[in-house]
């Protein structure tokens, strides 16, 4: 039997004061989960690289708030949510339940991303759902790290674990299940204890969710929860009404299909179709499906598109289903942004950066005032599995930047070797690298003309040096870039394209593909190329103090400055007056 | 049903054989459950599975006798059960299931079930089923790929967990290890089989305990358990004292064809009625899922010494307890964690030739000759040309060659032998489903090793594929080491692959290779037979005569390996005798 509330309460519009309140206690459940999560993780890739997110649905499933560590779970756990309340709805759902989940097929990204969810409950009645989502060091499969790129089909992946209770009838949790996911692991007592962090992340969500609907009232917050939705949905829209209607075409190229160095490239291509305050992303034209396991699934897929809009919104509107609503999406299947079931995604995170830049490209072309040119592209992942020279097994994946430079912004210039865009975690030090694997750094330093040249200069990328101390390893490495450069926009440059080399005990130099899994012993040495952001607007009108900074900071070089930004510094000084005969002298050999 | 009264629970020897024969009809229709009510035709039809009964310290108190090579497995998995789940911790309607190699397994495709097992609320023993599922996830379909570079890589891994209390299945952990598998309606069937394998024998030996107290029947089991061990104690002393040793090779790493062979070594020391067998000498593990288990290596030496005491001795733990099994770590025989073990068939039958080996030095007119030692698995994968649909599978026909030559008989023509005597799949199906036919597939002539009594003979097979393309993944052994014959018998030759090109070229290919196949190109291959027992020279010349005209030896071998001379189909007895003289002194 429904409770008959007093009319105000149930149809009366909510005060916009009450409304921010609601709204900020909801931010605040996330914002705690995911700090729950970060604090209580065991392994560095959660504690200190942050690849983990937090999450709270109302009893439709619906995204109330979501605490935006990393972007590429924005989609993930939107639809996460709909899937919880599909297989337990309120009625089915009970007190003390936890679910677990990872199957890409079934709503997950790729095999790594675990989400653990359970439902909240205020007295009897169901209120919601809490949600964290963690990606795991090793959940077992081809390669240590789960994300071989080289893989027969997804089952060779690793373990996949479909939405199922992850607690017994009584409200305990299944030791028995947790028993034989850690068994599958490679480093199960990471497994074990990122496990229990997402528990009690989820733990802690219940309790302030479940007092918030305890302090307004259900019939109150639930509305509150639709008024913020609508409220997202709104602001979203007057963000889509400042773009111009129309339809634009952007394409940007993955190197190849992720396995053989020379085979085809992958196109990537994106129509926006913008009417009003709807936007349209249309992918059909993107190369099918491949082998390699760079495979991205829908809610995947889904994230990069979430994310570009999310970016014209800004902090204003509330991380909420009402975001997504006013966006449609095309994903056709069998394509790399929609695979068919047993396509292999592990390492999907290869194609995702190039999706983004594809999908922040078709941008440019609406609102080129807004957004930037192209990043790096790609994310620095080496994964690392073997036995020290004490016979210690280490696995897990190198740390350092996982990105390189930012793209040269509207007004400014790119960040040097930043997270950005949809990974957005954090560096893991070299110091815990170092502390984990047979190592050393021996360098890691800026790369000298890495960013694209421009008005507003592309972030810089780096190199590093890094050598292999004892024991032997299997080293896996999954660039891109090798060989399409990130682009600049507005008569900005490219960027260089990466490379990737060993040095072997006998000082041959072998410069290694893209993406290999290459074995790695004592006395060899990695040494590495990552690449920058792309330039916006002509590098001729950038200002020449700046490129005259940029030569000091050794950013730029002597002959860069002279030959691409027409800027003459000789002897420590910028020569103002050579510059703009230099300037003058480039312009004309431009026509 | 009443008690009967036994006053002084005392199995005297008629009970003891009636709770002995009750006990393996309960194994027996627990194997006929499983294999009836399947899925997958490697246990239907292959029937890679096998059931046993523990008492309540796990220890083995009955097994069907179905592949050999599960038989010391399941006894190392009964006393982890037992341990893990004791009484008090076992409950009424509980299942338990598992499959990790380092925990006591074997490799990952064989999952074993269990159930406890309740009389009046007592816990009185469990009930177990192992069965060979087809896939397990992993590297590559069917989960046996020698690629796979560690444990994890190799597919799901399942600790001994418990996967069903008071009746009621885990859905949790059972969606979890059904979402693994490649073919997870097949795989349910398959679980679903040994559950109800498992369900039946509870019932079963349940039924057991209303017939006689407790006590009585725990008497019985020590009776028996006591009574294997007499007997296999006894045929152990029948072997003189010593020490012996043996060993045989494997070509290679399997990864690599020129990659060094690997020595498997045993040392058997007897000394009365105990038997230990040591691996020491024996080569470290390797990259590939090659290795095996000391559960593994240890289950190949009890069916050697099973094959001592024959039938009437009940398969109990007692047939273990004289026999001991040492391997030094990181090796093939005794790997350790995480070395990949999926393709541990390819090792363990050198481990068997050794085993029988050693003990034909100790035991030469009890033990025979080399059997063939491999297993020839043809894997096709690739787009059907019809329908484009994915086919995966094994080419069918036979996969092993010939069993070694005894002491009073010839060995076997091509026929499964040994520890892990799986039947074999039909040629027909695989024509029904992939785009290929057997041109031929015959005994080989003169591929049984030539001695007074003759190995069994190996097969000819010339496969032909007709429309489309297909990965052919072709893995073999004995390309190096020939089938060794005993006692002066001969060994059996190499085995040989040739692949005859479109363009009409034939060239020859390693043991280990995965290659193309197109329309119109062939696929022969020679699977070696198995080593002789005792001088050629001694052999029955009608033996021989017979030998010729079936086919089996050339009218050449007869005459320069037997020494006999043949005048059309009859032998030319004078010759013959003046022949083999003249061959024996120039010896």
């Amino acid at each position: 039997m429904k409770q008959k509330q007093p009319e105000s309460e149930s149809t009366a519009a909510i005060d916009p004061v009450t409304l921010e309140v609601l709204r900020g206690r909801f931010d605040a459940v996330a914002d705690e989960m995911e700090h729950t999560l970060l604090k209580a993780s065991y392994s560095s890739i959660v504690s200190e690289a942050q690849d983990a997110t937090a999450a709270v649905f109302d009893a439709d499933g619906r995204t109330i708030a979501q605490a935006c560590a990393i972007p590429i779970h924005l989609g993930a756990l939107s639809e996460l949510g709909r899937r919880f309340y599909q297989q337990y709805p309120p009625g089915k759902a009970k007190p003390g339940d936890l679910y677990i989940v990872n199957d890409p097929y079934a709503g997950g990204t790729h095999l790594p991303d675990f989400g653990v969810a359970s439902p909240v409950f205020l007295g009897e009645e169901m209120v919601g759902y809490v949600a964290t989502m963690t990606h795991h060091q090793d959940i077992g499969g081809a390669a240590p790290g789960s994300a071989s790129t080289d893989v027969f089909d997804h089952h060779s992946e690793g373990i996949r674990i479909p939405l199922v209770r992850l607690t017994d009838t009584s409200g305990n949790i299944n030791e028995d299940l947790i028993s034989l996911l850690t068994a599958n692991s490679r480093t199960p007592d990471n497994m074990r204890g990122d496990l229990y962090a997402q528990i009690a992340g989820c733990r802690t969500g219940e309790q302030r969710l479940s007092a918030i609907f305890n302090d307004w009232g259900i019939n109150t917050t639930n509305n509150g929860v639709s008024a913020l939705i609508d409220y997202a949905e709104r602001l979203t829209r007057l963000a889509i009404e400042q773009v111009p209607d129309g339809e634009y075409t952007f394409s940007d190229w993955l190197d190849n299909e992720g396995l053989a160095e020379d085979s085809d490239p992958v196109e990537i291509r994106v129509k926006l179709t913008v009417r009003g305050s709807e936007v349209e992303f249309d992918f059909t034209g993107t190369g099918a499906q491949v082998r390699a396991a760079i495979n991205n699934v829908p809610s995947s897929s889904l994230s990069c598109v979430y994310y570009a809009i999310r970016a014209l919104t800004g902090d204003a509107a509330p991380n909420n289903d009402g975001c997504y609503r006013p966006i449609s999406v095309i994903l056709p299947p069998g394509t790399i942004v929609n695979p068919i079931y047993p396509a292999p995604v592990n390492a999907r995170g290869v194609a995702i950066c190039r999706m983004i830049d594809a999908v922040m490209g078709v941008m440019t072309k609406a609102v080129p005032d807004k957004m930037n040119a192209a990043g790096c592209g790609h994310a620095n992942i080496f994964l690392a599995g073997g036995v020290d020279g004490d016979g210690h097994r280490f696995t897990g994946a190198l740390g350092g930047p996982l990105r390189s430079g930012m793209g040269a912004r509207p007004t400014k210039d790119g960040i040097d070797v930043a997270d950005h865009e949809l990974s957005n975690v954090y560096h893991v030090p070299l110091e815990v690298t170092e502390s984990e694997f047979p190592l050393r750094y021996r360098r890691m330093e800026l790369w000298e003309d890495s960013g694209g040249a421009g008005k507003w200069r592309g972030g810089l990328g780096f190199s590093a040096e890094v050598d292999w101390l004892s024991g032997n390893a299997v080293l896996s490495v999954r660039g891109e870039r090798h060989k399409f450069q990130p682009w600049g926009v507005q008569g900005g440059q490219s960027s260089p394209v990466c490379r990737t080399e060993i040095i072997e005990r006998e000082g041959n130099t072998k410069t290694v593909p893209a993406k290999i899994v290459q074995p790695i012993e004592q006395g060899e040495m990695l040494r590495y190329w990552s690449t920058g952001g792309g330039g916006y607007g002509p590098p001729t009108e950038r200002d020449p103090e700046l490129v005259f900074e940029d030569v000091i900071d050794g950013r730029v070089s002597l002959e860069a400055a002279r030959d691409i930004y027409g800027v003459i510094v000789e002897n420590g000084t910028l020569n103002l007056m050579e510059t703009k005969a230099r300037r003058n002298e480039l312009s004309v050999s431009d026509v | 049903m009443s008690k009967v009264n036994n006053k002084h629970n005392i199995a005297d020897p008629v009970t003891t054989e009636v709770v002995r024969g009750w006990m393996e009809s309960v194994t027996e229709e627990m194997q006929a459950t499983v294999v009836k009510t399947a899925h997958s035709l490697l246990i239907c039809e292959a029937r890679d599975a096998t059931c046993a009964l523990f008492d309540r310290d796990g220890r083995t108190a009955a097994q069907a006798s179905a592949m050999p090579i599960h038989l010391g497995t399941l006894a190392e998995l009964g006393r982890r059960f037992a341990a893990k789940y004791p009484a008090g911790v076992a409950q009424p309607g509980d299942l338990y299931i598992a499959n990790d190699p380092y925990a006591g397994g074997t490799h990952m495709p064989d999952i074993a079930i269990c159930a406890p097992v309740f009389s009046n609320d007592e816990l009185v023993g469990y009930v177990s089923s192992m069965a060979h599922h087809r896939d397990i996830g992993g590297l590559l379909p069917a989960s046996v790929s020698v690629n796979a570079r560690d444990l994890h890589a190799e597919g799901l891994r399942i600790p001994i967990i418990r996967i069903a209390r008071a009746g009621q299945i885990d859905h949790g952990v059972m969606k979890v290890i059904l979402a693994c598998s490649r073919t997870p309606r097949s795989f349910r069937g398959d679980l679903d089989a040994q559950i109800a394998a498992c369900n039946t024998g509870a019932t079963r030996f349940a039924e057991l305990f209303e017939r006689w107290p407790v006590e009585t029947i725990y008497t019985a089991f020590t009776n028996l358990t006591d009574y294997a061990e007499r007997m296999t104690r006894a045929e152990i002393e029948k072997i003189p004292d010593g020490e012996y040793y043996f060993e045989d090779k494997l070509d290679d790493n399997a990864l690599s064809a020129d990659s060094e062979p690997i020595v498997i070594a045993v040392t058997m020391t007897v000394r009365g009625n105990e038997l230990i067998f040591d691996f020491t000498g024996t080569d470290k593990q390797v990259e590939s899922s090659i290795n095996n288990v000391l559960t593994s290596t240890a289950a190949v030496v009890y069916f050697g010494v099973r094959t001592l005491t024959g039938d009437h001795v009940p398969n109990n733990d007692g047939c273990y307890r004289p026999i001991t099994v040492t391997a030094p770590a990181g090796t093939i025989v005794n790997c350790s964690y995480p070395a990949p073990v999926a393709s541990r068939g390819l090792s363990l039958m050198r481990i068997e030739d050794v085993v029988i080996g050693v003990m034909g030095k100790a035991l030469p007119e009890r033990m025979t000759a080399a059997n063939c030692g491999q297993y020839t698995m043809v894997s096709v994968a690739g787009p059907h040309p019809d329908t484009g649909e994915h086919m995966i599978g094994q080419l069918g026909g036979p996969v092993v060659g010939g069993h070694g030559a005894r002491a009073t008989k010839d060995g076997i023509d091509v026929s499964s032998h040994g520890c892990t005597n799986g039947s074999i799949l039909s040629m027909e199906i695989s024509e029904a489903r992939y785009p290929m036919k057997f041109n031929k597939l015959e005994l080989w002539t003169d591929s049984g090793g030539v001695g007074r009594w003759r190995g069994g003979l190996g097969y000819f097979s010339e496969v032909e594929w007709l429309r489309g393309n297909s990965s052919i993944t072709f893995r073999r052994e004995r390309m190096r080491f020939q089938p060794w014959g005993m006692q002066g018998g001969g060994p059996a030759p190499l085995c040989k692959t040739e692949y005859v090109r479109q363009d009409g070229v034939t060239e020859e290919l390693p043991g280990k290779i995965e290659f193309p196949l197109k329309s119109g190109e062939q696929l022969r291959y020679w699977t070696t037979g198995s080593g002789g027992y005792g001088s050629a020279l001694q052999r029955d010349p009608d033996h021989v005569l017979n030998d010729v005209l079936d086919g089996r030896v050339s009218n050449k071998a007869a005459y320069d390996n037997y020494g006999v001379v043949l005048d059309g189909n009859e032998i030319n007895k004078a010759a013959t005798t003046e022949l083999r003289t003249k061959m024996e002194t120039s010896v």
